[in-house]
């Protein structure tokens, strides 16, 4: 497992909340990229998200992705990370709470007819700048 | 198509703003990479620079496929997304452009290490949506 340098494990805190730019691949092998919260889970980065997204399609087919964390106070300073998302369901109605507890302190509301989904996300190379 | 983004979302495309650019490229083994850079519109593209021979550079050399995210750091759930390819690659242009990006984000010149080649990407937007 790689190790986040500390000058920037604080981009993964919960009191920072940091935001993630989340590149996938699309079928054509084209890149794809948005902004999500995410929530750590040790060493691991969490995201969720609709099961119906493209995002969750793409990286369903190809499970290898880029991430950005930048610090919200100083765009310069970021982590640049690379390697593979597992999508589950297991747990992730709960999930959803947890992260949108940490940006907004409060609990998610959920869309009928739009089930979660949870991205786990084991960091393969990590980058740190700024 | 730069010309159909709504209102609502303009001003990140203004120099005023300073809004950056994450932009996502692909790797000769199709996964993605992401980095955020510097940017400008001209003439209804969207321009974004970087140095001869790094990773986004030779990605987009052999890849034209790109994706932006373009984000007021000051309002984060304020984006643009942005999927489309780069038309073209100018190394004559890329120093003046560097410092113009330069001047919209720090108001000054950049500092070109000696040596270095500055490469200027046209990028045509093909789809985009708006948060």
């Amino acid at each position: 497992m790689v190790e986040v340098p500390e000058s920037h494990q604080d981009l993964l805190d919960d009191e920072t909340k940091a935001f993630a730019y989340l590149a996938t691949s699309m079928p054509d092998g084209s890149p794809q990229l948005t902004c999500l919260w995410f929530n750590m889970d040790g060493d691991k980065i969490l995201f969720n998200t609709g099961k119906e997204r493209v995002k969750t399609r793409n990286v369903q087919k190809d499970p290898r992705v880029a991430i950005a964390i930048y610090d919200p106070e100083n765009p310069y300073r970021y982590l640049q990370f690379r390697g593979e998302i597992e999508t589950t369901t297991e747990d992730a109605d709960q999930h959803v709470h947890a992260v949108s507890r940490k940006y907004t302190g409060e609990d998610f509301e959920v869309r009928p007819g739009d089930p979660r989904v949870k991205y786990v996300f084991k960091p393969e190379h990590v980058f740190a700048w700024g | 198509m730069l010309d159909k983004i709504p209102a609502s979302h303009r001003d990140l495309l203004a120099d005023e703003t300073k809004a950056f650019a994450f932009v996502g490229t692909t790797m000769p083994d199709g996964s993605p990479q992401v980095t955020p850079v510097w940017f400008n519109t001209e003439d209804g593209y969207i321009l974004i620079n970087s140095a001869k021979g790094r990773v986004k550079d030779e990605n987009l050399r052999a890849r034209p496929e790109i994706a932006l995210a373009i984000m007021d750091f000051k309002r984060p759930y304020h984006y643009l997304q942005i999927r489309g390819h780069v038309v073209a690659i100018d190394e004559q242009q890329g120093a003046a452009h560097i410092h113009t990006l330069s001047h919209k984000y720090r108001g000054e010149d950049y500092s070109i290490p000696k040596g270095q080649i500055r490469v200027v990407y046209k990028i045509q937007v093909e789809s985009f949506s708006v948060m």
